[in-house]
């Protein structure tokens, strides 16, 4: 899994030049259309009322190009949305009125975070990660920016999602992106991309929890 | 404001507005937009389906399908509740004074769910005499239409079709 | 031919209450409606004062939930929405050469359905806790009554109840109109491209809208009594029933428009509308599928096929392509008159086409999954609402202005309004594609400083500003011309259809006689045969005194 950076742009690569293009193209046609058939003295107007070949032939070009995209996107949604059989870790990660709590099942560590402050997550570079993530009251949102990847975290429901992060040392926020209340816009937290050696090592320096808080 | 450009002449135009309505394309219901819509949220709903859609949303799509095939079938068995009468006029109101009411009043009832049931009651009334002012605008019209069939209401007037 | 002999009295207020007159009440809709966007564009220069610097704090979080709450809101279920079914309203049964609309008195009804939800959302800012502030859609559990208590989100609930079933009254009056009570020779393929555009409008109405009032209605139980959506599907099902109104209602703000915009085109490049055979059906299909993408908005939930709606949100640039293809091909060959109707018109068409293409971008799942609640989401349906039907709408007001008042509105200050309007659009809403793109979430009232934000919020701020000027500039055009009034006699701009063959006002009974029907153009089959006859004969205006 290329890490859902890397899909994203590439997808954006795609999709972004086709619609440029075809507004460009659009906006010129106009703008010719205008400039040349404006109301002049002797100027008759056309009295032909359709094409139904050349329609039928830009009907076929836009459906083409739409099932372009509509194919490359299942492609990229198939990678993006893939669940690996063993991930390295798993992150339970629970949003509630108005902070986000982390749990690292197999390490048996509890981030629970802190009122007024983002939540810390600490995360192995280069290693694929099961998020678990739940909300214990209304509907928020695991949004990353730097990953280009957010899932809803949805009360009684759990939704797993895998993500990589492809380099240490990158000191990234992660927001709520679903909108909760008052505290919708401070409920955040903090995550830190470690090498898998220090990852190692913050994992033997936490406290020991038998279940998250 | 023509322009430049030769308009008809207006003894063309006011002698097309006298002539009898054209006879040509003889009136049809219109249940084909309806018949179409059906067909293809049903087909739609049919591939939300095969793509593993849920199916409280496929339920919803198929029922908007049912829905709209529904009335295109009604439009297309009972032509005669819709074609226009042959001969007669209609009549239309100027005025309902209870239409508004009834409005008024059924919002009344609503927001009384929340403010109290005194709000509840008084739309209810509203309703109520709303209604009864309906009825007498429907009696009413009946009679003048029926008058002025008769020739004898000058204050009618007449609509075609 | 019967003539109407009926002598107009003014009704006054009692009129205003009553008068069913389906032209009276598409007036007072429009009116109402536009007082709301007045309100609702209030809001939103408080939402931008307040986020032209990161942390101004110019309000409270809460009142903040509830300005972008109302904001939205208001534009949707009380400006937008009416708005398009009242030009329905007024232009329908004139179009399809009918004397009254069909269900008068129900139409009438529908109106004040509209205005009674419009004054019961708006009281939720005499409660106590504020009025609804859980954002438009209202999502289950935050809409619950734990974390939205208060009786100013009941009244939201109603309000929206009642706003939108008026709008499905009068939707459903309209479609009977098309139905029912068209001229004779006029079939279903000799329609008005604007009626056209109301037919299927109106079938996105009746399917979508009385889903919105259950689903309102459920949430009200919830807030009372529990138990409707406590399930582990509770939320995800409000969502579904939300949204499955949720996305047709924002196609009946852009059908109408673009409809006019149709209308504008051919009339002003004194053309019938290029490929009437494909648009019209390009329409229906275009309709159906719009009613089969809505859980695009639910691609980050994990809980829908997102592959079915990516490929149904995809396949809508087919039938958006067609009509584009039509409009344009339509302007080619043509006599263009670029008065202010056209200036929108053409607006209309490259505006909207940012907030297409950039519908189709947030219809790619993984797209969506990093743009989803920022600012691109925002900046894309402005561009669809604001910068083109919004515009769209403008061309028709420009158009039609002169058939409902019988007076001209001004050129120069329709000029400048058109200016003012496209600079202040751009100006507001295309710095928000980059904030968005660079992370920056909706419905937050604060930013990091450190983002380096604040450039583009000062530019999309200061451009709320210009918009709220060329509105003004509007009002001033509207007032001066109906003080100073320049007679617009019956068909100032050559036009094709029917509402064109009568007087302007249209009397009470619309039409003292019907020209006839043998194609969507009849008024330009009149014209054609009378030239092809008349060569060399000087010219005479169409019209003589104003008929009836």
């Amino acid at each position: 899994m290329g890490g859902t950076r890397h899909e994203f742009r590439a997808l954006w690569g795609v999709y972004l030049p086709i619609a440029v293009t075809v507004f460009v193209i659009v906006a010129l046609a106009l703008g010719f259309v205008v400039v040349r058939f404006r109301d002049r003295p002797g100027r008759t107007a056309s009295t032909r009322t359709g094409a139904p070949r050349a329609e039928l032939v830009y009907v076929l070009a836009v459906a083409a190009i739409a099932a372009t995209l509509v194919i490359v996107t299942f492609r990229t949604e198939s990678r993006v949305d893939a669940l690996a059989a063993s991930p390295a870790l798993r992150i339970s990660a629970t949003g509630s009125d108005w902070r986000w709590s982390f749990y690292y099942p197999a390490q048996g560590i509890d981030e629970p975070g802190r009122d007024q402050a983002p939540t810390d997550l600490y995360v192995p570079a280069g290693q694929t990660i099961e998020f678990d993530l739940t909300s214990l009251d209304v509907i928020h949102a695991f949004y990353v920016p730097y990953e280009d990847y957010q899932r809803a975290a949805i009360p009684k429901v759990i939704n797993r999602f895998d993500l990589v992060f492809p380099k240490p040392g990158v000191e990234t926020s992660g927001y709520c992106n679903e909108f909760c209340g008052i505290g919708h816009t401070e409920m955040r937290f903090e995550v830190h991309v470690l090498t898998p050696t220090a990852f190692a090592a913050w994992v033997s320096r936490q406290p020991r929890s038998g279940a998250p808080r | 404001m023509s322009g430049d450009r030769p308009g008809g002449s207006t003894a063309d135009v006011e002698g097309a507005m006298t002539r009898p309505p054209d006879e040509d394309a003889p009136w049809q219901p219109s249940a084909a937009p309806f018949v179409f819509w059906a067909v293809l949220l049903g087909g739609l709903s049919a591939l939300q389906a095969g793509f593993g859609g849920r199916s409280l949303p496929v339920l919803v799509q198929a029922g908007a399908a049912a829905a709209t095939g529904l009335i295109g079938i009604v439009i297309l068995i009972s032509p005669r509740v819709i074609r226009r009468r042959a001969a007669g006029l209609r009549t239309v109101p100027d005025l309902s004074l209870a239409s508004a009411l009834v409005g008024i009043s059924l919002a009344a009832m609503l927001a009384g769910a929340s403010v109290g049931s005194w709000l509840i009651l008084g739309g209810f009334l509203g309703v109520a005499a709303g209604t009864g002012g309906l009825v007498r605008e429907h009696r009413f019209e009946r009679r003048t239409r029926v008058a002025s069939l008769e020739g004898r209401s000058e204050n009618a007037s007449e609509i075609e079709p | 031919m019967s003539t109407a002999a009926v002598s107009i009295r003014s009704l006054g207020l009692v009129g205003v209450i009553g008068a069913t007159d389906h032209k009276s009440i598409a007036r007072r809709t429009v009116v109402v409606a536009f007082a709301f966007f007045i309100a609702g564009g209030i809001l939103a220069l408080l939402i931008r004062t307040q986020l032209a610097t990161p942390s101004t704090g110019l309000v409270g979080a809460d009142a903040f939930d509830a300005l972008f709450t109302m904001h939205g809101s208001t534009m949707i279920y009380l400006f937008l929405v009416p708005t398009a079914i009242a030009l329905g309203v007024y232009l329908v049964p004139l179009q399809v050469g009918a004397a009254e609309i069909a269900g008068p008195r129900l139409c009438l009804t529908g109106f004040w359905l509209y205005v009674s939800g419009g004054l019961v959302m708006w009281s939720g800012y005499l409660t106590v806790d504020g009025p609804g502030a859980a954002g438009w859609t209202a999502f289950d559990p935050l809409s619950d009554s734990p974390h939205s208590p208060g009786v100013g989100m009941d009244f939201w609930i109603f309000g929206v109840m009642l706003a939108t079933l008026g709008c499905l009254v009068m939707a459903s009056c309209v479609l009977g109109t098309i139905v029912a009570r068209r001229a004779p020779g006029m079939t279903l393929l000799r329609l008005a491209p604007f009626t056209w555009t109301m037919l299927v409008t109106c079938l996105m109405v009746i399917v979508s809208f009385p889903v919105l009032v259950i689903a309102m209605a459920l949430l009200w139980i919830q807030r009372d009594f529990g138990g409707i959506f406590d399930s582990t599907g509770g939320p995800i099902a409000y969502q579904n029933l939300f949204w499955f109104y949720g996305h047709p209602v924002v196609y009946v703000m852009f059908f109408p428009f673009v409809g006019a915009v149709a209308e504008v085109v051919s009339v002003h490049s004194g053309r019938r509308l290029f490929g009437y055979r494909p648009f019209a059906i390009s329409l229906l299909a275009f309709t159906a599928l719009s009613t089969s993408v809505w859980a695009h908005h639910m691609f980050t939930t994990g809980q829908v096929a997102n592959r079915y709606f990516a490929l149904t949100s995809t396949a809508l640039a087919v039938p958006a392509g067609i009509e584009y293809f039509d409009l344009i091909a339509t302007l080619a060959g043509g006599r263009i008159r670029l008065r202010t109707p056209m200036l929108f018109a053409l607006a209309f068409l490259v505006q909207f086409l940012i907030g297409g293409l950039t519908g189709i971008l947030l219809g790619s799942p993984p797209l969506d999954y990093d743009v989803h609640n920022t600012y691109f989401v925002i900046a894309h349906f402005h561009y669809a609402l604001f910068a083109g039907s919004l515009f769209g709408c403008f061309a028709g007001v420009y158009h039609w202005f002169p058939k409902v008042t019988g007076v001209m509105l001004r050129e120069r200050l329709g000029r400048l309004h058109f200016w003012v309007m496209t600079l202040g659009a751009n100006l507001t809403f295309f710095p928000m594609f980059i904030d968005g793109w660079e992370g920056m979430r909706r419905r937050t009232d604060s930013y990091p400083a450190s983002a380096g934000w604040q450039t583009l919020n000062d530019l999309s701020t200061a451009g709320a500003g210009v918009i709220a000027i060329s509105v003004v500039v509007f009002v001033v055009n509207v007032a001066r011309s109906l003080r100073d009034p320049e007679p617009a006699g019956p068909d100032p701009w050559d036009g094709h259809t029917l509402e064109w063959a009568t007087s302007s006002p249209p009397p009470r009974h619309n039409f003292a006689g019907l020209p006839p029907v043998r194609s969507p153009a009849p008024l330009l089959d009149l014209r054609e045969a009378a030239t092809a006859r008349s060569v060399g004969d000087s010219p005479t205006p169409i019209h003589a005194e104003a008929a009836g």
